[in-house]
């Protein structure tokens, strides 16, 4: 019988092992050594997560908890850290940055324990160990344009104060902060007050409008940089408000309107911004946003786990898969009319746009369905913006493929593929064929996620 | 329920999504992958014989009659399990013809496949058998959000089809102008049945679970806009007018033409028509107005379309507007004769279109005037043909207004198609590829061949749709068919008795 957290042990001594040799190597030569050892080190930590999922071995910690929750949380982050070094194996290399890596696998262990935390504090503390491994990483890349980052700090400081300020107003009204304490409060002005800013607090770091303003412009970074920040950066937020909502805050009734109402504006103010969109990076962007929008929608409903859960899957690996497809450089990139110059990379890009769109036989349908499922018996307004807004949504992305497909030319010369990149792509694109094909395991899976304890 | 031979039930679906992947695998090796369609092909025509001979001929005492419907080889597969249901896939003697057809089609669209070259002819095939692997499970499902997942399937796979074609750039990309309206029917059709799942227990989305409930009026809206996207009527025609044009690959527009209205049709009665109890009587005479109104204008557009491609194409939509007259009958002969129709004029339909798409601008002679009065009269179901036992019971059923309007419209039809006679036969002779001989030769035989005895197929399809119509609100409109005076129709309707109805087909 391994120990409960075996995954989480395996990661930590890899993030000492590549940070003494990044110390003890330095300077570095021209390679991608330290990002393959990370790769091939995180595939270690996935295999041994993979193996538990299901088993719900208690974590003897008081304040980490390995539910059924978590573990699916495990193993999704350990799998977007997978792609994301095998992207970062994949590109240019001018030099084999050590540190870059090290801070990648810093901020999964931030996400895990932002996930597994029974506790607002540690919550705090994985969030800020998320954001700011993720922020150094960016402004390690000293060549590239600064302006996106400082409002990114600006909205994570931001985050930071508003989330400490709700706990503090949260430990005045109670039994301390951690999730037993909280689940006495009683609802008053006060404590109303306090979990409010813990939820906005939550929401900056997950870019739900009207907290999204640092998320668009980032997309002026590169590819690779984008895709760390919108998928180990905003994904594990929504896990935390998914566990604060049912869990320690459920007798906060207004918050789950609130949530709701977030994430109705997310969504129509992604799909809008996204019927004009006509940049790549930028629709990432915004596709992040609106599926953080409907995971905020189907927590808000306090359906089960597994719409929200499928909605932060698929977004997760179209996001990788994309980013895999664009080249690491600042300019737009359409990718119009590549189905001229690379069919099977085109052919990729068209499933990861697919799948945010919702549509079958990928594994966005069985997402939608659920979701749309879970609002129609909650509330059928709630239901019609909804479909409405999947509707958008499905144009938006379909039109996005159709441009791949359809445009006439290629204004742009086609990149050239190396080889752990079109693997990440096909792999991402692979999964959501498979799993939407057949989403029974995956759904099942999902479904038996209880976020209570 | 008779559960003796699911296995048939699941091979018409794994028949051809495992073809569909092996002709991907062995692309690089040209005459086993054509060898491995040809097989593949062949057993899904077997397969969908076997459903037939292995059907029940209803009235059964064998096959338990449900409210709806009488599935007879039906199994249950756990797509998503846990959360959703168990889905259940079903053949029953409305989606049977619909099988055979898709069976044929998908073995001659593997046939027309060869005209356009061996260039991306792996993925062609590929595509072909996916959609004929999509449509299988659409037209097996009796649950909504499985025949949704699998229409989308269906359309995503068909657009890639037809842009496969050998002049992928055209002026006017014909699979867009095809999948945008296709994946909005699916998109419709997920709707209605996430609604109505809602408006049932909640969990299912099975038609035996949602039937006899009262469907709110937005999921009928949703879904005569998925029949009207199929057939389509005009303004929403595109895709029939365009996406089988210019630039299409031959086996996209072989599948589009023989199967994507009867798909809609099959669909619409097969898990729509359950649902809309309560708001059928005005969706029918929605239909048969707007039917009416698309087949007088397309058929006024076509006799002014130089282009002998578009003529077709337009005739295609005025063909469909009887349909719609036929199906907003709501009454048994006028239902049955539509579905029969529909399925009639798939094979024709899609040969004629293929024909049109390949034939030279300056190309003609005898041989070619022959085959084009024969797909012709094919086309506007003339006596003789199959689509006759069909169209005749869809005229005599209707309203009177309506079966005037139809009839001007057929007639106007027969001479759209064939005033360019003259014109192709002094044309230059051309000799006609070998595929799309024998796709002409089988399509003639077929068409003959029905139409010689129809009863064979009516009968399967009669009981179905009667009891989809007895469970509707109305249904009991005889007086069109078999010359009852108006006193003896309403005596008819105070009594319930809508059983003599199945006696005035064929």
């Amino acid at each position: 019988m391994s120990h409960p957290l075996l995954p989480e042990v395996l990661l930590l001594l890899l993030i000492f092992v590549l940070a003494a040799l990044d110390a003890w190597l330095w300077p570095r030569r021209q390679g991608r050594g330290f990002a393959h050892a990370g790769f091939l080190g995180l595939l270690l930590p996935l295999t041994a997560a993979l193996a538990m999922w299901g088993t719900r071995a208690a974590s003897g910690l008081p304040w980490l908890a390995i539910d059924s929750y978590y573990e699916t949380w495990r193993v999704l982050l350990l799998t977007i850290g997978v792609l994301v070094a095998a992207l970062d194996a994949g590109r240019r290399s001018e030099s084999d940055d050590g540190a870059e890596t090290t801070l990648l696998l810093i901020a999964v262990g931030g996400g895990l324990l932002v996930v597994a935390a029974r506790h607002l504090v540690l919550v705090y503390a994985g969030l800020e160990i998320t954001g700011l491994a993720l922020l150094a990483r960016s402004v390690r890349q000293g060549q590239l344009p600064l302006p996106p980052l400082s409002r990114w700090l600006i909205a994570h400081a931001l985050g930071s104060a508003m989330l400490l300020v709700g706990v503090a107003i949260l430990a005045t009204g109670g039994d301390g902060v951690a999730f037993d304490g909280l689940r006495h409060l009683v609802p008053a002005s006060s404590t109303s007050s306090g979990a409010i800013l813990l939820l906005i607090g939550v929401c900056l770091r997950a870019g739900c409008v009207p907290f999204h303003g640092w998320l668009a412009p980032l997309a002026r970074r590169p590819g690779h940089e984008l895709t760390h920040v919108l998928a180990l950066g905003v994904l594990p937020a929504v896990a935390v408000l998914a566990r604060l909502v049912a869990d320690p805050l459920v007798a906060f009734e207004t918050l789950r309107p609130m949530l709701i109402i977030l994430g109705l504006l997310s969504v129509t103010v992604g799909n809008l911004l996204g019927l004009v969109q006509r940049d790549l990076r930028r629709l990432l962007a915004f596709a992040l946003m609106i599926h953080v929008g409907y995971s905020l929608m189907a927590i808000g409903s306090l359906s089960g786990s597994e719409a929200h859960l499928l909605h932060i899957v698929v977004a997760a690996l179209a996001l990788v898969g994309l980013a895999a497809a664009t080249e690491f450089r600042a300019e737009q990139i359409t990718a119009a009319g590549l189905a001229a110059r690379r069919p099977v990379l085109a052919a990729a890009v068209c499933v990861c746009l697919l799948a945010l769109a919702g549509v079958p036989p990928l594994l966005g349908y069985a997402a939608r369905t659920r979701l749309l499922t879970d609002l129609a018996t909650f509330d059928e307004g709630v239901f019609l913006l909804a479909c409405v807004n999947v509707a958008v949504t499905a144009w938006v992305f379909v039109a996005a493929s159709g441009r791949v497909l359809f445009a006439p030319r290629a204004p742009q010369p086609a990149p050239p593929a190396r080889p752990e990149r079109t693997a990440v792509l096909v792999l991402a694109a692979g999964m959501l064929v498979l799993m939407g094909l057949w989403p029974a395991p995956l759904v099942d899976l999902m479904a038996a996620c209880d976020i209570l304890p | 329920m008779n559960l003796g031979a699911p296995s048939i039930v699941l091979a018409m679906i794994l028949v051809p999504a495992v073809a569909g992947l092996l002709s991907l695998l062995s692309s690089p090796w040209l005459t086993f992958r054509r060898w491995l369609g040809w097989f593949a092909g062949i057993s899904q025509v077997v397969l969908a014989m076997g459903a037939v001979s292995a059907f029940d001929t209803p009235p059964s005492t064998g096959a338990a009659a449900g409210p709806v419907s009488i599935a007879q080889m039906a199994m249950t597969i756990d797509w998503m399990s846990m959360v959703e249901p168990p889905a259940r896939l079903a053949v029953d003697g409305l989606n049977l013809y619909a099988l055979l057809l898709l069976a044929i089609v998908t073995l001659l669209a593997l046939c027309m496949d060869s005209l356009d070259g061996p260039a991306r002819g792996a993925l062609r095939q590929a595509g072909i058998f996916a959609v004929s692997a999509a449509a299988a499970g659409y037209l097996l499902s009796r649950d909504l959000v499985l025949a949704a997942a699998c229409h989308g399937t269906a359309a995503l796979a068909l657009g890639w089809v037809l842009h496969l074609g050998a002049d992928p750039r055209p002026r006017r990309p014909a699979a867009q102008s095809f999948l945008y309206p296709a994946l909005l029917a699916s998109g419709l059709l997920w709707a209605a049945a996430t609604w109505s799942r809602a408006a049932g227990d909640g969990v299912s989305a099975s038609i035996d679970a949602l039937v006899g409930l009262a469907a709110p009026a937005g999921v009928v809206v949703l879904l005569t806009a998925f029949l009207i996207l199929h057939l389509p009527l005009l303004p929403l025609h595109r895709w029939q007018t365009r996406g089988c044009g210019e630039g299409a690959a031959f086996s996209g527009i072989f599948l589009v033409g023989g199967l994507w209205t009867m798909l809609g049709v099959v669909g619409w009665l097969r898990l729509g028509f359950p649902l809309c109890a309560d708001a059928l009587a005005d969706v029918g005479s929605l239909l048969q107005i707007w039917g009416s109104g698309s087949a007088i204008v397309a058929v006024g557009v076509a006799a002014v379309q130089p282009n002998l491609g578009d003529r077709l194409r337009w005739v295609c939509v005025a063909m469909a507007g009887l349909v719609a007259i036929g199906l907003g009958s709501m009454n048994l002969p006028a239902t049955t004769g539509a579905l029969l129709l529909c399925a009639a004029l798939g094979l024709p339909r899609a040969t004629a279109l293929s024909f049109v798409r390949w034939l030279p601008a300056d190309g003609g002679g005898r041989t070619l005037t022959v085959w084009w009065v024969v797909l012709g009269l094919s086309m506007v179901a003339a006596s003789g043909t199959g689509g006759f036992a069909g169209l005749l019971p869809l005229l005599a059923g209707g309203a009177p207004w309506s079966t005037w309007l139809g009839l001007l419209a057929h007639t106007a039809v027969v001479g759209v198609l064939l005033v360019p006679i003259s014109h192709l036969s002094r044309a230059r002779a051309v000799p006609i590829p070998w595929s799309l001989h024998l796709c002409l030769v089988v399509t003639t035989s077929v068409v003959l061949l029905s139409g010689w005895r129809p009863a064979l197929l009516a009968k399967l399809a009669i009981p179905d749709v009667e009891r989809i119509l007895v469970n509707a609100p109305i249904g009991t409109d005889t007086a069109a068919t078999d010359g009852e005076t108006e006193a003896e129709v309403a005596e008819d309707e105070d009594d319930g008795d809508v059983e003599d109805d199945a006696e005035v087909l064929p």
